[in-house]
């Protein structure tokens, strides 16, 4: 686990993440991961979002495990991404990983 | 990336929505306590609503809100359902379609119109029902009171985002029955170059403590039960002392436990159901069909080439390939076939409206719904079929007094039958009512300058007088029919499919109109023949038997055009003369022994060469009118052959043989 740092590529997302657009959302990601060992995803504080995203954000961590690279946000999970999160059933009984994941929370 | 535009997506599903909503209403019309019907119209309102939404058809969401709420009030028992909201639903739904295919469009009038209906239909629904006459459709797990502890997994149906469905929501739904620990389950998520994004491969486990009953739990998933994972078990209940005096309870968790496998077996059974199903659009199953087509015509050629080579390898392959492209035709033709009850669901809509409007009571019966025919005929024979059925309701049915008054019932009856005989599939409408009027289709043919005053005809001419342009009987023009239009159309569209319509009618007990569709319009058996130089192809689903026509017989039947076979005699036509080849006959003429209808008539030609996968195509423009020829087709060697229709061709036949006798 790690976070990310200064020389990490971001990928700069869309303000809008929902159903309606989620299909280039994927291509978007899907191109960036492979052409980067760490995508290092940069969700807009003020982003629209719903559950589409934060499956896929989990499939393009699975994908980025298959290929021995990561996934990273930015900055820890904040408005509409932390409202689906807690919504979602993501925060309960929330593994380490997820943790430090999401909400750039430290293991110890 | 292929995928299809997903508005497209949404319309065709709004669409099948509309058609459920719309079935649903009408079964609710003959039932109006139906739980199930209610319950199923409501999730389709929802469905519809939320979707709309979502894909940007707010007018559509909007509208149909308010149709859900309507619903909503009965599904809780606080307002009856009645024929006045199913109707005023009904209409709705109509205009629901209109903002689903002009969404930008000014609809605010009607809409407002149609609110005024509805709210009017609510508000006269008499007196509020208490909501316990519904909810006790359910008494062993509606019994209140102890919190209860349950797990509950479920995982919803993969479309259920693109259905509108907002999972989050469902899930402050669930935390709104009590205190709930929600886990969600991302094992089934995949990586992301495999995943489906609209999809939803989430699932969850939830542990709710809750004092309210089952019911409540499952309510949250109404509408997406039908097709959703979803197992509810109770794991703790009240402390002993409690559970051992309230045995409902106690009972309840029992059954709860034993329904899980089979409530998840059954869940797992609509999965895989589902999946069984592609929906694939209609123009790409067109072009599979036209390679097909293609395919036949090479395959032909092949066929031809080997059978005049020394090559038995090749000829191997030949005959092969002509049985691979034989099971491919067969399969292609099944693809597109389609049960004939999507044609006829849309009736009970029309009768129903018609009955209202018209103040008939009318029954509609529907018999042979599974009989399957090509959707080119489905979506051709909607309108014919319309008319008919107009046709049967506003000139065939009777008032109710006059039914009455005539020993029938006041109720009316319209029998929409298919079924498949041979090669063909026949669509009747029947009908209990008055029966045709000859008199008055003879006078009116008469005055429209159809016939010669006092002209000779059959019964069945007299009869098919009313399939003539401009022809009607109707003594007022009404909304419904009468207004001279459709009845030539309709006969038009059916003989454009190379098929008929059959009409019986008896005096006060009321009319048949039967069409005789061929099952599949692309490509057929058929019989190859030669006349003169020219090869033609006959239906082989017409060809009754083939006989050698001696040269003796040929001359003892000259100026009579009969033979004898079996103790009957059957006219015969030669087809040498009607297509004037101008060429001498073979010396070992073959008759081709054809059925049309009632009718059995003999073809004369000078070689059958065999039977043959002939892939229809279309005449040119230029050849529209020529009604012996139902269409040509590509032969192994390039050359072209046209397909008879035997039924033109016998009339056309009966014609010139007449005109023969007249001359003298």
């Amino acid at each position: 686990m790690s976070s990310p740092l200064p020389g990490d590529a971001p990928l700069t997302l869309p303000a809008t993440l929902t159903i309606k657009n989620i299909l280039a959302v994927q291509e978007l990601i899907l191109d960036f991961l492979n052409k980067n060992t760490t995508t290092v995803l940069d969700i807009d504080e003020e982003a629209q979002i719903d559950l589409s995203f934060v499956q896929l954000v989990t499939a393009a961590r699975k994908q980025a495990e298959m290929k021995a690279g990561r996934v990273l946000l930015a900055r820890p999970a904040t408005g509409d991404l932390y409202d689906v999160l807690k919504r979602g059933g993501f925060l309960d009984d929330m593994t380490p990983e997820a943790a430090h994941f999401w909400l750039h929370q430290e293991t110890n | 990336m292929n995928n299809p535009d997903p508005i497209s997506v949404f319309r065709t599903e709004a669409a099948e929505l509309l058609e459920q909503i719309e079935s649903g209403l009408l079964d609710l019309t003959r039932s109006l306590e139906d739980r199930d019907q209610i319950d199923a119209v409501f999730r389709g309102l929802h469905t519809l609503k939320g979707s709309g939404a979502m894909f940007g058809f707010e007018a559509l969401a909007a509208f149909t809100h308010h149709c859900e709420t309507a619903f909503d009030r009965v599904r809780k028992g606080d307002v009856p359902a009645t024929h006045e909201l199913v109707s005023a639903v009904l209409s709705a739904q109509d205009h629901m379609r209109a903002l689903l295919e002009t969404p930008n469009g000014d609809h605010d009038a009607m809409s407002a119109a149609l609110l005024d209906n509805l709210h009017r239909a609510v508000n006269g629904a008499g007196s509020p029902t208490p909501i316990t006459t519904v909810i006790a459709t359910n008494p062993v797990v509606e019994k209140a009171g102890g919190l209860r502890e349950w797990r509950i997994r479920f995982s919803l149906p993969a479309n259920a985002m693109a259905n509108g469905t907002n999972p989050l929501g469902l899930l402050d739904e669930m935390r709104d029955l009590g205190d709930c620990r929600i886990i969600a389950d991302t094992t089934k998520v995949p990586e992301l170059a495999t995943l489906d994004p609209r999809g939803i491969h989430l699932a969850w486990d939830v542990t709710l403590k809750t004092e309210k009953p089952r019911s409540d739990i499952e309510d949250v998933f109404i509408f997406v039960m039908d097709d959703m994972a979803l197992e509810i078990m109770e794991v703790a209940v009240d402390p002993p002392a409690t559970a051992l005096v309230d045995m409902p309870v106690a009972k309840a968790v029992v059954v709860t436990e034993r329904e899980a496998p089979a409530v998840q077996a059954a869940n797992d059974s609509k999965q895989a159901k589902s999946a069984e199903n592609v929906r694939v659009p209609a123009e790409r199953l067109d072009e599979m069909m036209d390679r097909v087509g293609e395919l036949v015509i090479a395959q032909s050629r092949l066929t031809q080439l080997a059978g005049t080579a020394a090559d038995l390898g090749l000829r191997s392959v030949s005959e092969e390939i002509e049985r691979l492209s034989g099971e491919l035709r067969d399969t292609m033709m099944v693809l597109r076939m389609m049960p004939v009850a999507s044609l006829f669901s849309r009736f009970r809509r029309l009768v129903h409206d018609l009955s209202r409007e018209t103040g008939k009571e009318i029954e509609l019966i529907t018999e042979g719904e599974s009989t399957e025919v090509d959707k080119t005929v489905i979506d051709r024979l909607a309108d014919p079929l319309v008319h008919l059925v107009r046709n049967s309701i506003d000139h065939g049915l009777e008032q109710p007094e006059e039914r009455l008054a005539a020993g029938k019932e006041a109720k009316g009856k319209v029998i929409l039958s298919a079924h498949q005989t041979g090669g063909e599939v026949i669509i009747t409408i029947k009908d209990d009512g008055r029966g045709i009027n000859r008199e008055r289709v003879r006078a009116k043919a008469e005055a429209s300058g159809i016939i010669q005053p006092g002209a000779t005809l059959t019964d069945q001419d007299l009869l098919q007088l009313i399939f003539q342009p401009g022809f009607s009987t109707a003594q007022t023009v009404t909304n419904l029919s009468g207004r001279g239009v459709g009845m030539d159309v309709v006969k038009k569209t059916v003989e454009a499919l190379r098929g008929t319509i059959d009409i019986t009618s008896k005096p006060g007990e009321g009319s048949t109109v039967a069409l005789r569709i061929p099952l599949t319009l692309a490509i057929i058996e058929g019989l190859l023949v030669r006349v003169g130089q020219g090869c033609y192809v006959i239906p082989l689903s017409a060809v009754e038997e083939c006989l050698e026509l001696s040269l003796e017989d040929d001359l003892r039947s000259r100026g009579r055009s009969f033979i004898s076979l079996r103790d009957s005699l059957v006219p015969f036509l030669r087809l040498r003369e009607l297509f004037r080849t101008g060429t001498q006959p073979d010396p070992h003429q073959k008759v081709v022994v054809i059925s049309t209808g009632s009718e059995r008539v003999g073809l004369v030609v000078d070689q059958i060469i065999g039977d043959h996968q002939t892939v229809i195509k279309s005449m040119s423009k230029l050849h529209h009118d020529v009604v012996t020829f139902s269409g040509a087709t590509i032969l192994g060697d390039g050359s072209v052959a046209l397909i008879l229709d035997v039924t033109h061709l016998v009339a056309a036949g009966q014609q010139q043989e007449a005109q023969l006798r007249a001359a003298g």
